[in-house]
């Protein structure tokens, strides 16, 4: 558990780092034609195709899936041994303004909403013209996924940090797993082949600078760079990079943001490294804020990954306060965005403590008993017994859970504008549930720069042709702070549109 | 394999292959030696040789020289008739996940040339593995409980995971979906 300060670290080792990455990343961009750090024509393909994908999370196989709709030959190259990313591990829930489920539970809400939220998060640094096509799409995206996927969302609305209403719908199953799985079944009633163990490591690129194909490793195993045998696969109308962001790459992800070494964990799948980014800029393609990496705040540092202790957070910031058990005190609006909360946290130097009473512990009942089995939550009889045990002032710790419960009654937080749910009830009634919170490194905000049809734009403001993107390898959408749930929104816009605009290249 | 033999019959211990009563018995036996836990940390067998015509319980055609037993084990060589079920066969003492699958297949007298092919040792698909241990959904229903965790049922990956990200011949096995969940499983 990391309870050392974040910033305490010794200087020259961060500016040793930072110039050393910086030389690094300015050297490949500033090596001449994208021409050059490409791979050179082959004399024969080994096999042909009319569109090529490069990842199996929720952008890459909906790019599939519309690429093969829209007419083209379409394979689908994933490096891992496993399909589905991050993607088939998340938890499943989507950002959707104005959904059924809202509708039903009476959230009013719209897209210029949405987009209001997201570029509130991303401090203004999203593009105006991407942020604005997936917060219109979000309902296409829903109905999307129930009519040709089937997938089917459970009966409520979460309201997570960021958001101004509850707009995020969860998938039955809880993770993304309930869309990738009938996606690759999908893809195989579709008759487009899903090859695992296929790294692409270059792209082929002609005179002209028009991206021709790709050169693969099959049989590549992951992480072994010299794995698998060479091959040349053309692409005759383009190639799709959805290969997910670099958050487990701890030596890329310490270049852009030095805080974030070794020593904070990642929610990430081994996978998520920076290769793919690294040759989409050796080839030209323009980098956007790729500093903007966001840790999740939810995470619980008893348990690895996302699990039902960062589950249990994710709840109790709804419905109860989070405290730094230094002070007994709030520190920031438990609803606040990914990025205010894990500044917040991370600011205090140690783990801070989510804490519900027997009535907000109600919508994550299915989970209690294991969590507490497992110590990632613990129970108290008395708001008294929490403070003995992190040795925090109980007077402090007292007159802040009243104040907390005079906010709840007047519907109005004074301290820390966290928007008081619907029905939420004072923190009062035995026993109390005290879950942990330390973040983690979650998602990678930028990327390379796209256009509003996913094409993959160089350093000079062209179009790099035959290549396009989506996903967490792009940048620009989420700006500063990507809101919890738009990934899966975000993905499922791109990846369509970048399936979409390649097969008609 | 005879009508009824219901335990040996279980794929997860032997495959499908047609066994000697003798080396059924070694290879249960030996599927529960997986069980001494000090043999686990004793040998260091990063640098073991894997000889094509390696026999079981020849330790050093593969580790030379190099004592891989702990000290005081029983020998393993010599006209003892070795019970290994006597020491290894409690729970408490399972080697299980502690030492790599490619002894218990060479106690199966499933040699390294049964997998392989021919040298030079290329990586063996997991195509092979069913042959003998059935489809992903047939273990899957073996390893099925009440317990919620089925290693080889997943959420996130249906029956798509490949036999050996878990089960290593030649080194140590591990439980993958421990990389995320707090799941124990010990994984031979």
């Amino acid at each position: 558990m990391p309870e050392k300060k974040l910033h305490r670290r010794e200087f020259m080792k961060i500016s040793g780092g930072t110039i050393l990455g910086a030389g690094l990343v300015a050297g490949g961009l500033m090596s001449g034609s994208k021409k050059a750090e490409a791979s050179p024509m082959p004399d024969k393909w080994d096999e042909e195709f009319d569109v090529v994908v490069i990842g199996t999370g929720f952008a890459g196989t909906a790019a599939a899936i519309d690429a093969k709709k829209a007419g083209a030959r379409t394979v689908v190259f994933e490096k891992m041994r496993l399909p589905g990313g991050n993607s088939t591990i998340n938890g499943g829930l989507i950002a959707c303004a104005c959904s059924k489920l809202q509708e039903k539970y009476g959230i009013k809400d719209s897209p210029d909403l949405l987009l209001d939220d997201m570029v509130k998060a991303g401090l203004g640094l999203n593009d105006p013209e991407l942020v604005r096509i997936v917060a219109e799409k979000s309902r296409d995206v829903i109905d999307w996924s129930e009519e040709v996927l089937g997938v089917e969302y459970r009966d409520e609305v979460v309201h997570l940090g960021g958001h101004s209403v509850p707009r995020s719908l969860k998938t039955r199953e809880g993770s993304g797993a309930a869309f990738i799985r009938p996606a690759l079944k999908k893809l195989k009633e579709l008759g487009v082949p899903v090859r695992t163990g296929v790294m692409v490591s270059t792209y082929v690129v002609d005179e002209k600078g028009r991206v021709q194909g790709v050169r693969i490793r099959e049989g590549y195993r992951f992480p072994n760079a010299d794995s698998g045998t060479v091959k040349n696969v053309r692409a005759k109308k383009g190639v799709i990079v959805a290969a997910g962001g670099f958050g487990y790459d701890v030596r890329f992800r310490e270049l852009q943001d030095p805080r974030l070494g070794a020593d904070v964990t990642c929610t990430n799948h081994p996978g998520a490294t920076a290769d793919a980014l690294i040759e989409l800029l050796r080839l030209g393609a323009t980098p956007i804020q790729l500093c903007w990496i966001q840790s999740g705040p939810w995470g619980n540092p008893k348990e690895k990954g996302v699990g039902i202790g960062a589950l249990f957070n994710l709840r109790n910031f709804m419905h109860g306060l989070m405290v730094d058990p230094a002070t007994g005190k709030r520190f920031v609006n438990e609803l606040a965005d990914r990025r205010i909360r894990a500044e917040a946290i991370f600011a205090t130097g140690h783990t801070c403590l989510p804490i519900v009473d027997s009535e907000g512990v109600k919508s994550y009942a299915h989970y209690i008993d294991k969590a507490l089995a497992k110590g990632v939550v613990k129970k108290f009889d008395t708001l008294k017994d929490i403070a003995s045990e992190f040795n925090m002032p109980w007077s402090d710790f007292k007159a802040q859970v009243n104040r907390f419960n005079q906010f709840v009654q007047a519907r109005e937080d004074k301290e820390f504008g966290k928007p008081i749910p619907k029905d939420d009830k004072p923190v009062e009634t035995g026993p109390f549930y005290v879950g942990f919170a330390w973040p983690k490194v979650h998602h990678c905000m930028g990327g390379v720069q796209i256009n509003k049809n996913a094409q993959v734009i160089d350093l000079k403001g062209k179009i790099i042709p035959g290549l396009y993107a989506a996903g967490e390898v792009t940048g620009g959408i989420h700006g500063a702070c990507r809101l919890g749930s738009n990934a899966f929104l975000d993905c499922i816009v791109f990846g369509r549109v970048a399936g979409r605009h390649a097969a008609m290249a | 394999m005879k009508q009824g033999d219901a335990v040996l019959r279980h794929p997860l211990l032997m495959g499908k292959r047609m066994l000697h009563f003798k080396t059924r018995y070694l290879v249960t036996a030996f599927l529960v030696i997986l069980s001494f836990p000090a043999l686990g940390p004793a040998a260091d067998t990063a640098k073991a040789k894997r000889t094509e015509g390696a026999q079981f319980r020849d330790c050093a055609a593969c580790h030379g020289a190099r004592a891989v037993l702990p000290p005081g084990h029983v020998s393993l060589t010599g006209d003892q008739n070795t019970d290994c079920d006597s020491c290894h066969g409690k729970e408490k003492n399972s080697l299980r996940g502690k030492i790599p699958l490619g002894h218990v297949h060479l106690a199966g007298e499933v040699t390294c040339m049964d997998c392989h092919d021919k040298k030079p040792f290329a990586f063996v698909a997991t195509d092979r593995c069913r042959e003998c241990h059935g489809e992903p959904r047939e273990v899957a229903a073996l390893t099925r409980s009440d317990e919620a965790f089925n290693p080889h049922e997943s959420p996130h990956y249906g029956n798509d995971m490949e036999c050996d990200m878990c089960h290593h011949l030649h080194v140590r096995s591990e439980n993958v979906c421990g990389d995320c969940h707090d799941l124990e499983a010990p994984t031979p």
